[in-house]
């Protein structure tokens, strides 16, 4: 029995521009059940540990940020891109733009629910600038009619990773938006935002061109006549063996070389491995069909688990490596002298 | 009626149509065949107004076919995962107020209260073809209608294709199974090299299946008994 949510028929509510555009009112009562319905099946208990943990977080980068980086235009400029990304691929554009009377009006509201928050936290703590910056650039996208695709030969991005890689870039593709969640939580509590925005800028880079794969592995699971349950659990053992024995003998090298530091590779090594797993039980329950493999609720779940080793994940590099190319410089100085 | 004059599209600089012309009466069935790559699923996007044609028009009673003039049932249709099958035809039914979804599922008999996640590629198929005839637009674009659908169901369309040619609309349908195309329509038009190459009416339609493929495999078997 499917959940009917408590949301009014557009035709039942007084509302302004239903009058106007009553398709598009529709349409938008359509989406509001939607996430109402991914929000259920995540639960009640993991969907309050789930809120808490990111108002918390989404509060404490805010503030971090414009308080202690005066830097709103990071927030502005990651929001515009992925809100940006979204827009060019989202799979229901051709369906909204055959139905709705107002396509930019849709989206329009619903970018303006998304980013409200950040606008009203950036206007409150007096950055106009990048509080104007948001509004307007969220607007502009709105409008943006043309769509990226794959056969039109008129825009094209060449992805920096073998098109071998095409499980990698697949899962990547599938969970953007956790990661780029992460890096903010991560970049705003490793107080980095400036130095680490190279980092974010690939990061986003690889998300959208992640887009052009050679081929999806639809075919793969059919051709080989598994379940896609079956499919996933064949590929979660080959991902997460695949990963313990590339990553088993530099884990320990460091490990035996800076023992002081186990605790953060250790994380990071688990971090490796819940990442793989998210990844493919995003990428497979994506092509699941009727089976139910429960892509929201082991995303949800893994992103619980894994936000703080992506903290460690992030200091790693940002931290440890200059610690480390000073310790070698020192100790270089010293063989030379 | 609907005029193609001239057109040519591609993709990658690399033409797939070339020059198409051709008139299709209006309240008929036109059928739409060629082998796997010639374009009959571009031509679809081309009437459909999702792709700019590079070069010639396509008019329908004189004029660029807007949103409420035609419906397109694509391969594969699109559904959002969360909803249900009658929210699903609510959104296509939308302008179609006399409409009621329940007197239509009858014809298919789908089980609407359901998610759509939850439905087989059969019964996706069967809810995008009905939501295509509630969308109650003068021109219907169907793109392999019959792929993945059972014997019942093949028989079931074929007939509403035929009630809804009887209640005016015009319908272009493109299939890989002539015999699901000879049976219905009034015109076949076989699509080869970026063009039109023939049109068959009903008294053509005997051994059909000899004019468009038997030269080519003939001279197919011709070269593979030079291999040999």
């Amino acid at each position: 029995m499917v959940f009917i949510p408590p949301f009014p028929h557009p035709f039942e509510t007084p509302a302004f521009f239903a009058y106007f555009y009553p398709m598009t009112t529709f349409l938008l009562s359509l989406h509001g059940r939607i996430v109402y319905r991914y929000l259920a099946e995540l639960g009640w208990f993991r969907l309050l540990l789930l809120a808490g943990l990111i108002s918390w977080l989404t509060s404490k980068v805010i503030i971090n940020f414009i308080v202690t980086g005066n830097s709103g235009f990071l927030i502005t400029f990651l929001l515009v891109l992925s809100i940006l990304s979204f827009h060019l691929f989202r799979p229901d554009r051709d369906f909204i733009q055959t139905h709705s009377e107002n396509p930019a009006f849709l989206f329009l509201i619903e970018y303006g629910i998304l980013t409200l928050p950040f606008a009203v936290f950036l206007i409150l703590f007096r950055d106009f600038i990048s509080a104007g910056s948001l509004i307007l650039l969220t607007s502009f996208i709105s409008f943006i009619s043309f769509r990226i695709r794959k056969k039109s030969g008129r825009f094209s991005f060449s992805f920096p990773v073998l098109q071998t890689a095409i499980e990698w870039s697949s899962g990547l593709r599938k969970t953007w938006i956790l990661i780029i969640l992460l890096e903010l939580i991560a970049l705003s509590l490793g107080w980095k935002e400036i130095a680490a925005s190279p980092a974010v800028l690939f990061v986003l880079m690889l998300i959208i061109t992640s887009y052009y794969t050679p081929c999806e592995p639809e075919n793969m699971i059919l051709a080989l006549g598994h379940s896609p349950g079956s499919f996933l659990r064949l590929k979660f053992r080959q991902a997460i063996f695949g990963w313990i024995s590339v990553s088993i003998v530099p884990f320990l090298l460091f490990l035996f070389s800076f023992p002081e530091f186990g605790w953060i590779l250790f994380s990071g090594w688990i971090y490796g491995f819940l990442v793989i797993s998210i990844s493919l039980s995003a990428k497979y329950a994506f092509y699941s069909g009727s089976e139910k493999t429960g892509m929201i609720r082991d995303i949800m779940t893994g992103l619980v688990i894994v936000a703080p080793f992506n903290i460690f994940i992030t200091w790693l590099p940002l931290v440890l490596l200059p610690w480390l190319i000073r310790k070698s410089l020192r100790n270089l100085d010293r063989l030379c002298w | 009626m609907l005029v193609i004059d001239n057109l040519t599209i591609g993709y990658d600089d690399k033409p797939v149509l070339s020059g198409l012309t051709i008139s299709m009466e209006a309240g008929k069935i036109h059928g739409l065949v060629g082998l796997n790559g010639q374009g009959k699923t571009t031509l679809l996007n081309v009437i459909s107004g999702k792709l700019e044609p590079w070069t010639g028009s396509v008019l329908w009673d004189g004029k660029k076919p807007g949103r409420a003039d035609l419906a397109l049932l694509e391969t594969e249709p699109w559904f959002y995962p969360k909803i249900t099958g009658r929210e699903y035809l609510k959104v296509m039914a939308f302008h179609n107020q006399e409409a009621n979804i329940d007197d239509w599922n009858d014809w298919l008999t789908l089980p609407l209260d359901d998610l759509t996640e939850s439905y087989s590629s059969g019964m996706k198929k069967k809810l995008a073809i009905m939501g295509t005839f509630l969308r109650k637009t003068p021109l219907v674009l169907l793109d392999e209608p019959f792929n993945n659908l059972d014997l019942e169901a093949v028989a079931r369309t074929s007939s509403l294709l035929t009630r809804m040619k009887d209640s005016g609309r015009t319908i272009i349908v493109t299939s890989h199974i002539l015999g699901s195309l000879t049976g219905i329509c009034d015109k076949i038009h076989d699509l080869y090299g970026g063009t039109i190459r023939h049109s068959f009416s009903p008294d053509e339609f005997d051994g059909l299946e000899d004019k468009l493929v038997r030269n080519r495999i003939e001279k197919a078997e011709q070269k593979l008994e030079k291999l040999s």
